[in-house]
């Protein structure tokens, strides 16, 4: 009983940390532009975060190592200051786009301007983290995060046309704009294997003092889980396909977002729509902050535990204290959260070679992960799909930025 | 740089013409739905808000890579917010309607195929 306890805490777990606002965003874009033509890509890329979220979870199990502090200590200290420089411009970028998230939620349901929301967004995510411990932080949120369980019945009730969401499932090139269908696709890629989430999951699992036996659960975890997140995010972009497509309308707001639920819920549509959002903007959120906390604590060799009181780990406790405050100073500052959205998530998978080929070298090295090594499946798939992302996102990202 | 990058003027000019038309549908939708109660008057208003600010600013990007042309549709489409912002100030939600079709009609939207209900 207790071990279906822990896998159904680790499916719950994995929701926060797969479906996030980029998730929302680009799968809600997707829709709206190309119908169910992109489904591909979601299942492409939720394979490829399958298998990374396992290994990142069996080196934790197996080494008792999180992914960062297993790469400063395999790679060297000097590829590790590479690594942070590029995680932390990306994780303050996704952070000010979880923070941009929840406040936009609240201004769909209150009509006040988001960026009065914003410090206080930002207040209540350090006082949790301050005050809470990593069980607290993440089970919490992760219940909460069920809401967007919403986006699966709106999809219910709408009729999902499976024999046309079957055949999006075959890559496909684009009919039209070639420019923003594969910008969408690094988009979609980037949202799902977000850097920041591997060694959060990693860390968690030493918190949570994870060892070999957990690692069945661990593969159990990986697989429905993340699965469970991917059902959440293509009914996103069916929903997105069958309501909005269809009249026209493409996603240039979260305003426009929201409109994808009114169809099969009338006037809770909206609110449904910003309770999903902000549920798990605020879930995804508390990991980016405390990953930044992780990455630089484990890097330089620091106390780190969230389940720790912050003056036994002062400097892990003011890593976040920092990140979060100067996250909602970029949200406010850049201004509109779906364009921080889209680009971070784009910006994900130009940086998840730098995190992905170490993690890589890592599992197929018996000194870390003994006899738990990679079969080469896992090696080739995960290459392939980074590489292919990287170099989509090297052409389609100055494209998408210089040409307007 | 970036001056050298900019989208042509007839790119530019075919991409104001679909955000034109996308909040010329979203409009529409929008005031149906307020006018059938399913909208609280508060989304309402961000909607035409955030219209309001995505047509100037791509009216400004329309103007400055592909001149008045490329502005006309964006242009057209901005001229009927402020009708359909004084109906729903005022609560007048058959207006508010048919100000955002006619807002809908001076720019077509660019529709995807329709996504088929299994029988």
């Amino acid at each position: 009983m207790k071990n279906i306890m822990n896998v159904a805490l680790g499916i719950v777990t994995s929701i926060g940390g797969f479906l996030d606002v980029g998730a929302i965003a680009t799968a809600a874009l997707a829709g709206a532009a190309f119908g169910l033509q992109m489904l591909w890509v979601l299942a492409l890329g939720t394979l490829c975060v399958i298998f990374l979220t396992e290994m990142a979870g069996r080196l934790a199990c197996v080494s008792h190592h999180s992914l960062v502090d297993a790469v400063r200590e395999r790679c060297g200290f000097r590829y590790f200051s590479f690594l942070l420089i590029g995680e932390v411009i990306v994780d303050m970028l996704v952070l000010a786009a979880e923070l941009g998230g929840v406040a936009v939620a609240l201004h769909l349901v209150t009509g006040i301007d988001y960026r009065w929301f914003v410090p206080i967004v930002a207040f209540v995510l350090w006082l949790l983290i301050w005050l809470g411990t990593f069980s607290m932080v993440q089970n919490g949120t992760s219940l909460l995060g069920l809401i967007t369980l919403a986006f699966v019945l709106g999809m219910w009730w709408m009729g999902p046309p499976w024999h046309e969401a079957m055949k999006g499932l075959i890559p496909s090139a684009p009919s039209h704009d070639a420019a923003r269908y594969w910008f969408t696709a690094v988009g979609i890629i980037g949202a799902l294997f977000e850097p920041f989430m591997l060694n959060f999951y990693a860390s968690g699992a030493i918190e949570e003092k994870w060892s070999l036996k957990d690692i069945p659960m661990n593969r159990v975890t990986a697989v429905v889980g993340m699965s469970f997140g991917a059902t959440i995010a293509i009914s996103i972009v069916i929903l997105s396909a069958m309501t909005l497509g269809p009249k026209g309308i493409q996603i240039d707001s979260y305003e426009q977002a929201a409109m994808m639920m009114l169809q099969p819920f009338g006037a809770w549509g909206v609110p449904l729509f910003a309770a999903g959002l902000g549920t798990a903007c605020f879930g995804a959120s508390l990991q980016v902050a405390l990953n930044l906390s992780y990455l630089f604590a484990q890097g330089f060799g620091w106390n780190w535990s969230e389940n720790l009181k912050p003056h036994e780990d002062a400097r892990f406790a003011l890593v976040y204290t920092l990140a979060i405050p100067l996250g909602a100073v970029l949200v406010i500052v850049l201004g509109d959260p779906l364009q921080i959205t889209t680009f971070s998530m784009a910006l994900n998978a130009l940086l998840a070679p730098v995190i992905v080929f170490p993690l890589l070298i890592l599992m197929n090295d018996r000194h870390y992960v003994r006899e738990y090594r990679n079969h080469v499946v896992g090696n080739v798939l995960v290459s392939a799909i980074v590489v292919i992302a990287f170099i989509i996102a090297a052409v389609a990202i100055p494209l998408e930025v210089l040409g307007g | 740089m970036v001056v050298g990058c900019s989208p042509s003027p007839e790119k530019a000019a075919q991409e104001a013409k679909q955000a034109a038309g996308s909040w010329g549908a979203t409009l529409s939708a929008a005031a149906e739905h307020w006018g059938g109660n399913e909208i609280s008057s508060s989304y309402f208003q961000s909607v035409l808000t955030q219209a309001r600010t995505s047509l100037t600013k791509e009216a400004k990007s329309a103007r400055k890579s592909g001149g008045e042309i490329a502005a006309a549709p964006v242009d057209a489409v901005a001229s009927h917010i402020d009708v359909i912002a004084d109906a729903a100030r005022r609560g007048d939600r058959v207006a508010a309607i048919q100000a955002a079709h006619a807002a809908a009609m001076a720019v077509p939207a660019e529709k995807t195929a329709p996504v088929a209900r299994p029988e």
